[in-house]
């Protein structure tokens, strides 16, 4: 499956999150295998300003 | 995908953009994109003394860096909330951030500084936590440019966070808010000729074009080690909602949201007043920051200070809660 495939399939907005995998950011093209380790990292604060 | 400058295999892509980059054209890229806005908007001089509010998100920590990059005289500024363990790791994000890159940083508490946190300034006023953390952020980070001899203010909103207020108020038509919202905010001064002094630092927003994914992949490329948890008490807020929302339709129609402020600034930006009719910008009778007098008001007292002085009335007050009058 591609990055983009893996965030639709967990109801997650691909725009809002970066995709790590081993320390290295992933494209949405990225293909990732099932046993590969990745990081889904909100990226959408709320904070005060 | 390939990275459009050097065509090896790209860690980024930037679909507004319809473009994809290896980590270190990334780099250079939102560098590139933040001097763009400094000159396009003159934000401030080669020279100029600059203060940037650093939180230890990822914003903030990302400005910084550019700016120290770019060469600028720029001193970073973090402010204590007193949000419990979420602070103390966030002021650690930023004195870890300062010493490795041997920056100047300055500190304060709000405790320290007015006798209350975020948390108990919430919990004695009612107010949204949000709504009071923005309101001393905004105040402290003025003080201590003025203090300490800073010509500009420099802080991390980003493009996500100008279209979430943007769309905020074009929704509930604040059109004095409308009128106010630029990259921009020009130095207000009180007073002529000797008695003049500056009451607000010219603050200015370099990030404008930068997307939070942008920032948030520009720290872990630089190796940055920003706080990446969420305050804890921002659970729900409006802000965060209407970016949740916007990023959905960008999802969809990569772009919208940089047309969406933009041309907000290029073509409806000036036809919104930044003050209501009836109403005057005057200096607070107690602390001289600038407020706004409506027409009968004859002492004005900034939000600040209003708020302040409450939370000081309700700590005297006791832990009791206040009769309410008039209901059953």
């Amino acid at each position: 499956m591609s990055v983009v495939d893996v965030l639709r399939w967990l109801d997650i907005v691909p725009e809002s999150v970066l995709v790590i995998r081993d320390s290295t950011l992933l494209t949405r093209d990225e293909r990732i295998d099932d046993e590969d380790e990745i990081e889904v990292r909100t990226v959408l604060s709320g904070n005060a300003r | 995908m390939k990275c459009k400058v050097c065509a090896r295999h790209a860690v980024v892509d930037i679909r507004r953009h319809n473009a994809a980059f290896c980590g270190d054209h990334f780099v250079e890229h939102i560098r590139s994109q933040v001097a763009r806005t400094i000159k396009e908007f003159k934000m401030f001089r080669p020279d100029d003394r600059l203060l940037v509010a650093v939180s230890g998100g990822k914003d903030s920590l990302t400005l910084w860096d550019i700016l120290l990059d770019l060469g600028y005289d720029v001193t970073g500024f973090y402010l204590d909330l007193g949000i419990g363990g979420y602070s103390a790791r966030s002021k650690d994000a930023a004195i870890a951030y300062a010493e490795g890159r041997a920056a100047k940083l300055l500190v304060r508490s709000l405790a320290e500084e007015h006798g209350y946190t975020v948390p108990e300034l919430a919990r004695l006023t009612a107010l949204v936590p949000c709504s009071g953390c923005g309101l001393n952020k905004r105040y402290e980070f003025n003080r201590a440019a003025l203090e300490d001899g800073f010509e500009v203010l420099v802080t991390g909103h980003n493009l996500d966070d100008e279209v979430a207020t943007l769309f905020g108020n074009v929704l509930h038509w604040n059109v004095d808010m409308l009128g106010r919202q630029a990259p921009v905010l020009e130095e207000r001064i009180f007073g002529d000729g000797e008695e003049a002094r500056t009451a607000l630092v010219r603050k200015v927003k370099p990030l404008v074009r930068i997307a939070e994914r942008e920032t948030a992949a520009y720290s872990l490329i630089r190796g940055i080690d920003y706080i990446v948890e969420e305050c804890p008490m921002v659970d729900g807020n409006t802000q965060h909602r209407y970016k949740q929302a916007l990023t959905q339709i960008e999802e969809g129609s990569p772009g919208t949201k940089q047309q969406f402020y933009f041309n907000f600034l290029r073509r409806a930006a000036g036809r919104f007043e930044a003050s209501e009719p009836g109403t005057e910008v005057v200096p607070c009778v107690r602390c001289g920051s600038p407020t706004v007098r409506w027409e009968a008001d004859g002492r004005p007292v900034c939000s600040f200070c209003k708020t302040k002085a409450l939370a000081g009335r309700r700590k005297n007050e006791g832990p009791e809660p206040r009769p309410r009058r008039g209901r059953r």
